[in-house]
């Protein structure tokens, strides 16, 4: 190959030089780039590739289905609500077992509040650091970092001492040489644009946003029983409700309701007066990256809808961010997804190290395998052991390429935002629209790096506004005397059928999630997980049709392809969490980046 | 949040991975645990488990570490010594090295007054879903002892770092 066009519209020319990163730093597992730029550095070709393998369906084979969700919820580090959740969807769906209201209600409180928290980390503590310049902060002036502050937000953090307090802070740090989680930041390099002030304002939020971790996960704690590893329960929550008890252990009553809607409404201010304002003023300052990274956005776009607000009801009058799938860029029309059709979602493994008995054929996820099959291809460029560049025309990624019906699809925040902003949702369209006129931008900005970091933002501010309202609503079900949180009608396997199949969804905060259970006498006969990264770090398929990672890459200008600066924005703005999609074999302590360049 | 806090990391269904783990939860089943003594089980959390640290006034941290010792060999670190060894890798299978943590902590102004860590060699990390090896199974009984001692030592108001400089590590075949 030199250059190609793909079956999904995209040119690729692999004849410049080629560049690969690896592992992608900040986020969760272990991903490799690979790119080729032309001789003005600018990407023409890209590779992604999960370098872990993931063995986790095999081994669920043969345990109680009511146990899987704590199985599950391990497989990643961080968003283990999300699997535990689409676990405990997946046996419901395939027994067919309503849950009560107030169960359907707490799972929402739960998952808004993950939503709010992951999003948030992932603003300052993941992706922040490729557009603020921490070193740069130390020459700002605090007095006008102050001034910067109070004209965005009535936040009540911003008087020049508090700011001088931090600048002496990370002054500190730096002659120390103890850089902590800053030392891996390409500092100085000419595609940072912010001015100092903004950097130091930042920088001062990144501390209080580590601090405001504090409060949000009380709301987990009250729900869940304890955190980390809240408790989930196949049939409803596990929490039992005792309004006026004086606080059994894990009982839900009034004092922790009072908690939790204390919580939710500061949850909503910082989100509001700091995150929301961060961003606006950061993006002001890199408006190029509304135009950058695109890949699939304005084309195909998939989201399994969340959030019921009636209990048992996946329609999309009940779901509060609709299902649905967009396609070639029409957001006029809205596609049906079907979880349980084998026609619609299929994996496919011809660049993937795994092998089918028939390598061109799509397996739905009740039909899955995952079997190993680890071969480089003959154009692999190697030094010893060391791989040097992949050779993307053979297998070269432990994640598979799952299609709907055959279409490779962008999914995550900016996939949620814009279905509901094509289905109409009011209050959606006000925060994307009133977003764009801030920063004077046109709706198609929003299929960019920067508009998936803006919809992330977006979207925390509507969870936090739904969380406050989903705790009034169980408060008013609970003064109502409702106070039923678990259906343990099919809680004996004696009383399930010899053989049921289920499909659990999930929007996790960064994407689509699917779990996709085979129930035969009792036990778990498969399982298998579709996992939102999957479909974004997608390797080619058969067809050659790249993925969304792959596409964003593509015309995207490197200022110095030695310090991958651009390569990062554009993978973080996804959200990339690698630790459920694949599975390591890399080497201990191999924590540097290698950028390699041949 | 408890004055002292126990935290078992790793991941349960990554072999030795779960060592942590499994410890912390073999810990908070024995009696005989000093009052104000919280065992938290914090899986592979990384800067998610940055409330848990900023609460506790003395934070035990049990982990599978890398010594480059034989499989099983136990390590105690304190304070200052931490940051240095952790700096080196990763927090087992997570990107977040502990030191991040830590210093995330620091940088918030709640840092606990002291920190150990009881490490032990891991052997195996592959054995997905295996649990652990028989080597860091053997380990566990050390570990809690070593971990009771610390913890008791917290709480009866003495370091133990004039008691115990490093328990040495014991190799096992």
């Amino acid at each position: 190959m030199s250059k190609i066009t793909t079956p999904n519209g995209f040119t690729l020319d692999n004849s410049g030089r080629r560049v690969a990163v690896d592992p992608v730093t900040r986020i969760e597992g272990h991903l490799r780039i690979e790119v080729n730029v032309d001789g003005g550095n600018v990407i023409r070709n890209a590779v992604s590739a999960g370098t872990m393998w993931r063995g986790l369906e095999n081994i669920l084979q043969g345990r109680d289905p009511r146990d899987a969700w704590a199985f599950v919820q391990r497989i990643c580090g961080v968003c283990t609500g999300v699997h535990a959740l689409a676990s405990v969807r997946s046996v419901e769906d395939a027994l067919s077992l309503p849950i009560p209201d107030n169960a359907n209600l707490i799972r929402n409180i739960m998952h808004l509040t993950l939503f709010v928290h992951d999003h948030l980390v992932h603003f300052y503590h993941l992706h922040a650091l490729d557009w603020v310049d921490v070193v740069s902060a130390l020459s700002a002036s605090p007095k006008a970092t102050s001034e910067l502050a109070q004209s965005i937000s009535r936040w009540p953090s911003s008087s020049p001492g508090y700011f001088a307090d931090v600048q002496a802070k990370i002054k500190r740090m730096v002659s120390s040489g103890q850089l902590g989680p800053f030392r891996n930041g390409y500092w100085g390099h000419p595609a940072y644009k912010l001015p100092a002030e903004a950097n130091l304002m930042a920088v001062a939020h990144y501390i209080e946003a580590l601090n405001f971790q504090r409060e949000i996960v009380k709301i987990q704690a009250v729900f869940g029983g304890k955190n980390p590893h809240p408790m989930w329960l196949v049939g409803g929550s596990p929490s039992p409700i005792n309004v006026h008890g004086a606080g059994g252990v894990g009982a839900i009553n009034v004092e922790r309701l009072a908690l939790v809607a204390d919580v939710a409404q500061r949850t909503h201010d910082f989100v509001s007066q700091v995150y929301i304002p961060d961003l606006l003023a950061i993006a002001s300052y890199y408006k190029d990256w509304f135009k950058l990274g695109d890949g699939l956005a304005s084309k195909n776009l998939m989201s399994y809808g969340e959030f019921p607000s009636k209990a048992n009801d996946q329609s999309n009058a009940s779901l509060r961010l609709p299902r649905g799938v967009i396609l070639g860029g029409d957001l006029s029309r809205i596609h049906e997804v079907d979880l349980k059709d084998p026609s619609q979602i299929q994996e496919f493994v011809p660049h993937s190290w795994y092998k089918y008995g028939d390598e061109k054929a799509g397996l739905h996820p009740w039909d899955g395998r995952t079997d190993l099959d680890f071969r480089l291809g003959p154009k692999t460029k190697q030094s010893g052991d060391k791989i040097e560049a992949l050779d993307e025309e053979a297998k070269y990624s432990y994640v598979k390429a799952p299609r709907w019906k055959g279409h490779a699809m962008e999914v995550g925040p900016l996939a949620r935002l814009v279905i509901a902003y094509a289905n109409g949702d009011r209050r959606i369209k006000e925060l994307v629209d009133g977003a764009l006129k801030k920063l004077d931008l046109p709706l198609p900005a929003l299929f960019s790096t920067l508009g998936r970091t803006a919809a992330r933002g977006l979207e925390t501010q509507w969870a936090a506004e739904q969380l406050i309202g989903e705790i009034g609503q169980l408060v008013a079900n609970i003064k109502a005397g409702n106070s039923a949180t678990a259906n343990t009608d099919k809680w004996e396997p004696k009383t399930w059928p010899d053989t049921a199949r289920g499909a659990g969804y999930c929007e996790a905060p960064r994407g689509a999630l699917g779990h996709w259970i085979d129930i035969r006498q009792g036990r778990i006969a498969n399982y298998q997980c579709v996992v939102p990264t999957t479909w974004n770090a997608s390797p080619r398929d058969g067809a050659g049709a790249i993925g969304a990672y792959e596409a964003s890459l593509l015309g995207v200008p490197m200022a110095n392809p030695s310090k991958p600066l651009e390569i990062l924005r554009v993978i973080h703005s996804f959200d990339p969490c690698l630790a459920c999609a694949t599975h390591v074999v890399g080497e201990d302590g191999e924590e540097l980046t290698r950028v390699q360049i041949l | 949040m408890a004055a002292t806090v126990v935290l078992g990391i790793g991941n349960t269904l990554w072999g030795d991975d779960g060592f942590g783990v499994a410890a912390a939860r073999r810990l908070a089943a024995r009696p005989g645990l000093p009052p104000q003594t919280e065992v938290v089980d914090g899986g592979t959390q990384g800067l998610y488990l940055l409330p848990i640290v900023q609460e506790a006034r003395n934070l035990l941290v049990l982990d599978c570490v890398d010594f480059g010792a034989a499989p099983g060999a136990v390590k105690t670190l304190r304070d200052a010594e931490i940051p240095r060894f952790f700096d080196r890798r990763p927090l087992s299978l997570h990107q977040t090295a502990f030191t991040d943590v830590l210093f995330a902590a620091e940088l918030t102004g709640a840092h606990p007054e002291r920190i150990t860590l009881i490490g032990a060699q891991y052997e195996d990390l592959d054995r997905w879903g295996g649990g652990l090896t028989p080597s860091l199974a053997a380990a566990l009984d050390d570990v809690i002892e070593l971990a009771l001692t610390e913890l008791h030592a917290w709480s009866s108001g003495n370091s133990t770092r004039e008691v115990s400089s490093c328990p040495t590590p014991t190799p096992r075949n």
